[in-house]
């Protein structure tokens, strides 16, 4: 016979308000099975816990119901109390009376009933517990960063600072992601290059950290500790080893197409290093455009390349390898604005997006650095940037505000003047939103200083006129239509989750917003993690992000990571599904619906070579989500912790009482 | 050409010398013309056991899962058969490669319980044969024609799939039936809760729709695991209210609408009627008819992100 101990707590005036906590104490002694009940003001204090462990021992309780709050707050207290006492963990049962009870009822006889109903049902399942287990998983303590931006960057140094072996995927040719394609950065003006090649050059080099470019991953299996990953590291044409990066190759190469690193306002060639600084420096063949491949002849970078480094025929190469824990940092892409074709863009020449505008201000961009319009090379005298184009706009589908346009914008504005004194800029803007450390003060320098002219309002219409830009639009503050004849026009467009996000997510068993960025497991608590254990974010992959805001987050992954493989090895999820091999039928409808994977058919070989199948749930894996037990038309899964039976006598203590 | 029960045997007969399966299972005659019985024949002098008449109701899918992992078997199999074996390939008790089908074009199949209430005595009947669509009793001392609503199970008046989806050699061609539209349940929702509640304090819990049926096939049912208390195994409104409605539930886009549940139930639930109005649903929801495509994921376990949600 079980022997219940049943804990009220009054949580201050928090419980005691509204409940009868005396009443619930009284009554729960008269359930069948309850040896001794009680009630405290905080039973969740120290002196509260010991009057717990005090009745375990006294009234030799088996199993404890604490009637107080939310399990979430604290079940992990008083499961450490109860096995401190010297009972399995498990054997410990919430009756949530305050945000179930007291914190929703004002009348106090009827929370009071309720709250002895609740208590009854904790008492039910209570009496149904049974011990346990955690057990111990091994880890794999070597981490997959999936994304070379300067979010997979950072993650990568860290972890493989704290002395764990790294791998590194970009799908681009070389790591940097947008960062590269930058010449300064808000709020301090420092140059992109100059911050960011240092860290790729560490990343290369640091022994811990293998780089995979132009790769990407395939295939996810397997859980936190043992991930199962398949890579394609697709053909370069290029050999890795022999290659010295002298450039002759490219430099020769008859094939010129846009220039996807130029946002495609230079020129690259069909065998090209995407930009100097490339890490690795190492040039890859774009097969799709190279003469050989369109049955033409040339062979021109094999017959220059001095070390006999280029090797037509390679094939792409698949690995699969096993890692303990994945960080994404997939990063985003801007908004293909010149689909809709609003505000002229990608119509009109000199109508260009802030990405496009990074690349000309930077010295090793198309231009050398010069400014100058797309259409006719000239300078610009009148430049019109435009902020929120495309975001915090449910028409265009990004509810969203892209957060960094404003500060870029205000970049551009600044640097402009700063290279030409003699232009004008003018910026149209909903609000600015300039919320970081020193973004307040740049936007103002920015207006100030470098006398920008900032416009609250939207801009209805931008078109052509002779050789100008006309903008269109309505400053808001003062009331009235503008129209400013520019010579450029920048737009600072939304930006969006990667094209391909939804699928790395299901690759990943990871979910999604509905604007398809990465979903965090808690918005304010647990930004990094994901759903999935073993799983991180970082930077833009999650949503719109500042370099700042993307180092600090990737930092935190890569502790997350850190502190994962600093442990010697995993504990399982003890409550978690299981199936009564014996009653499976093995229809594997329960392996289809796991949103984890979790579940497979196995053999059962008996004697004779008699065998079947049935399914079986891996520890590892599973989450306890349940999906399976109510899928299970034979009812032969249950969760552990939360069996059918508990829940049925929970619903007839609560009915049939 | 010769007559199906040749055809079957000749079939047969070859899958047996060639050894290319171990077991056919099929009809043989039964008690009365009405009624056949499902045989199994190992060796190929035993292949004239095998028949095939407008008796042949049972479906021997249920013998198929029973068989799986003892080698091919060959199976007669109806349209609705047919559909039962792709639901047990999809939800793997058993594999394609496992199963020959003999499929039969059919025109529907007697109901022997409904012969009575037709007039026909099944002691005194001496052979039962289709004719202009509809069906030919001997009794001996006259001869009566039967229209098909009057003796057919029930469920192959509604049957829209005569010629199994799948098999692996055909017998016979679609008969030019056009399916009945079931018009059993009230509009009303009160007198359609009326309805069931009436036909559902009927039924005895002898459980024999659940044995007959080809998809019911978990080695122990829900309804006997029932703890006592809250839901028991007592005969009565509520419990039987929730052993129907559950296991309705549990075949919700798997049954196949063969019918033997309804011929098998003693207390004459229209069980089918339930069935029916959930394959109706899971169609408009998912477009997804049960067991017409072996190779599809079961509807239920499945989730696509442009799946409909229920109507409001
Ligand atoms: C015009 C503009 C100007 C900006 N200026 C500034 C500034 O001055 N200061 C500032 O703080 N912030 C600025 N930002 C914001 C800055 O770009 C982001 O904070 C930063 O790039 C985020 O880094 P990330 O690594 O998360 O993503 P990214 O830089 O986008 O890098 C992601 C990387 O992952 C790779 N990748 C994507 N998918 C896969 C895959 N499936 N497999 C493998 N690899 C993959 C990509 O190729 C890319 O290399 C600016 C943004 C824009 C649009
Ligand atoms: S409880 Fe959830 S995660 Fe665990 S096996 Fe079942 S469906 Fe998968
Ligand atoms: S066969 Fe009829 S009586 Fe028997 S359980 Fe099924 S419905 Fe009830």
């Amino acid at each position: 016979m079980a022997r219940v101990g049943v804990f009220v707590c009054w949580c201050g005036s928090n419980i005691a308000r509204t409940v009868d906590v005396q009443r619930v104490a009284e009554e729960a002694g008269r359930i069948p099975g309850v040896v001794f009940a009680t009630d405290y003001k905080y039973m969740c204090s120290e002196p509260g816990q010991t009057m717990v462990r005090d009745a375990i021992r006294d009234h030799r309780l088996d199993r404890v119901v604490v009637a107080s709050c939310s399990p979430r707050l604290h079940e992990p207290t008083f499961q450490r109390c109860i096995s401190e006492a010297g009972l399995n963990p498990y054997m410990v049962e919430m009756a949530n009376i305050r945000e179930h009870c007291s914190w929703v009822h004002q009348d106090k006889d009827a929370a009071t009933e309720k709250a002895i109903d609740l208590v009854r049902m904790a008492v039910a399942k209570a009496r149904r517990d049974f011990p346990l287990f955690r057990n111990e998983i091994p880890i794999t303590k070597r981490a997959l960063v999936i994304g070379g931006g300067v979010a997979g960057i950072q993650a990568a140094l860290d972890i493989a600072d704290a002395g764990y072996p790294v791998t590194l995927v970009e799908r681009t040719p070389s790591i940097g992601g947008r960062m590269a394609q930058y010449d300064k950065t808000f709020p301090t003006l420092d140059c992109a290059a100059c911050i960011l090649t240092p860290k790729m050059v560490d990343c290369a080099s640091h022994p811990n950290i293998t780089i995979l470019t132009y790769a990407e991953v395939e295939e996810v299996t397997g859980f936190v500790g043992n991930f199962n990953i398949r890579i394609r590291k697709k053909a370069r044409g290029v050999d890795m080893e022999k290659c010295t990066g002298c450039g002759v190759c490219y430099s020769k190469c008859p094939v010129k197409v846009p220039n996807e690193f130029e946002e495609g306002m230079g020129e690259r060639r069909a065998i090209y290093v995407p930009f100097p600084q490339a890490v690795p420096n190492v040039p890859v063949i774009d097969r799709e455009h190279c003469r050989l491949n369109n049955d033409l002849k040339c062979g021109v970078c094999q017959k220059l390349c001095p070390t006999g480094a280029i090797a037509y025929d390679q094939q792409d190469e698949v690995v699969t390898e096993q890692f303990g824990a994945i960080v994404v940092a997939t990063g985003f892409r801007m908004w293909d604005h010149s689909q809709i074709g609003e505000y002229g863009y990608g119509s009109i020449p000199d109508v260009i997006s802030g990405l496009q505008f990074e690349r000309l201000m930077n010295a090793s961009g198309p231009t050398e650095g010069k400014i100058v319009r797309p259409s006719d090379h000239r300078p610009p005298k009148t430049v019109v940037f435009v902020a929120c184009v495309g975001s915090r706009s449910e028409n265009h589908g990004h509810e969203y505000c892209s957060k960094v346009c404003c500060m870029y914008t205000a970049k551009h504005a600044l640097l402009l003047k700063e290279k030409y004194p003699d232009t004008q800029s003018y910026v149209f803007y909903m609000d600015i939103r300039a919320n970081g450390k020193g973004y307040e003060e740049f936007v103002r320098r920015t207006i100030e200083e470098y006398g920008a002219n900032y416009i609250r309002g939207r801009v209805s219409r931008i078109y052509r006129h002779g050789d100008k830009v006309v903008v269109k639009g309505a400053d808001t503050l003062l009331g009235r239509p503008v129209e400013i004849e520019a010579d450029m026009v920048v737009l600072a467009t939304a930006m969006e989750p990667q094209e391909d996000a939804k699928d790395l997510a299901r690759k990943l068993g990871i979910s999604t917003d509905q604007h398809n960025w990465f979903s965090e497991a808690h918005p304010k608590l647990k930004p990094v993690e994901v759903l999935s254990s073993g799983i991180f974010l970082a930077g833009a992959c999650q949503y719109p992000k500042d370099i700042p805001d993307t180092v600090a987050q990737a930092s935190g992954a890569a502790s997350k990571v850190a502190g994962l493989f600093s442990k010697p090895h995993l504990l399982s999820e003890p409550m978690i599904a299981s199936v009564r091999e014996e009653d499976c039928a093995a229809c594997g409808q329960c392996v289809q619906v796991c949103p984890f994977s979790a579940i497979e058919l196995v053999e059962l070989n008996g004697k004779n070579g008699a065998s079947r199948r049935a399914a079986r749930v891996n520890e590892g894996l599973c989450h306890g989500c349940g999906t399976c037990v109510a899928g299970c038309r034979g009812s032969c899964i249950d969760l552990r912790g939360f069996t059918n039976a508990q829940v049925l006598s929970e619903i007839d203590a609560l009915a049939l009482a | 050409m010769n007559s199906p029960t040749e055809q079957i045997r000749t079939e047969a007969r070859r899958l047996l010398e060639s050894g290319d399966v171990s077991v056919v299972i099929g009809y043989g005659p039964g008690s009365t013309p009405a009624r056949a019985t499902p045989v199994f024949v190992r060796r190929a002098e035993d292949v004239d056991r095998l028949f095939w008449s407008p008796a042949c109701a049972q479906n021997l899918a249920l013998y198929v899962r029973e068989q799986a992992g003892r080698g091919k078997v060959a199976v007669v199999a109806k349209g609705c058969d047919a559909r039962s074996i792709a639901t047990l390939i999809q939800e793997k008790q058993t594999r394609r490669e496992d199963v020959y089908i003999i499929g039969v074009a059919c025109s529907g199949v007697v109901d022997p319980g409904r012969l009575a209430p037709a007039g026909v005595d099944e002691g005194t009947l001496k052979s039962l044969a289709p004719e202009n669509g509809g069906l030919k009793a001997d009794c001996g001392d006259r001869d009566v024609r039967l229209e098909r609503e009057m003796v057919l199970k029930r469920a192959c008046l509604f049957c829209d799939t005569p010629v199994p989806p799948l098999s692996d050699t055909l017998i016979g061609e679609a008969p030019p039936l056009q399916p009945a539209t079931d018009q059993t349940l009230p509009e009303d929702l009160d007198a359609r809760r009326e309805f069931w509640a009436e036909q559902f304090s009927k039924c005895v819990r002898c459980y024999a729709c659940r044995q007959v049926c080809p998809a019911c096939y978990c080695k122990e049912c829900f309804t006997d695991r029932l703890p006592v208390g809250w839901v028991s195994k007592r005969i009565a409104g509520p419990e039987n209210w929730m052993y129907h409605t559950t296991r309705a539930f549990h075949l919700a886009g798997r049954c196949v609408g063969c019918g033997e549940c309804e011929r098998v139930c003693p207390a004459d639930i229209p069980i089918q009627t339930l069935m029916r109005r959930m394959a109706g649903e899971v169609d408009a929801l998912f477009g997804y008819r049960a067991g017409m495509d072996p190779d599809a994921e079961p509807v239920l376990a499945t989730y696509r992100d442009d799946d409909e949600g229920p109507a409001e």
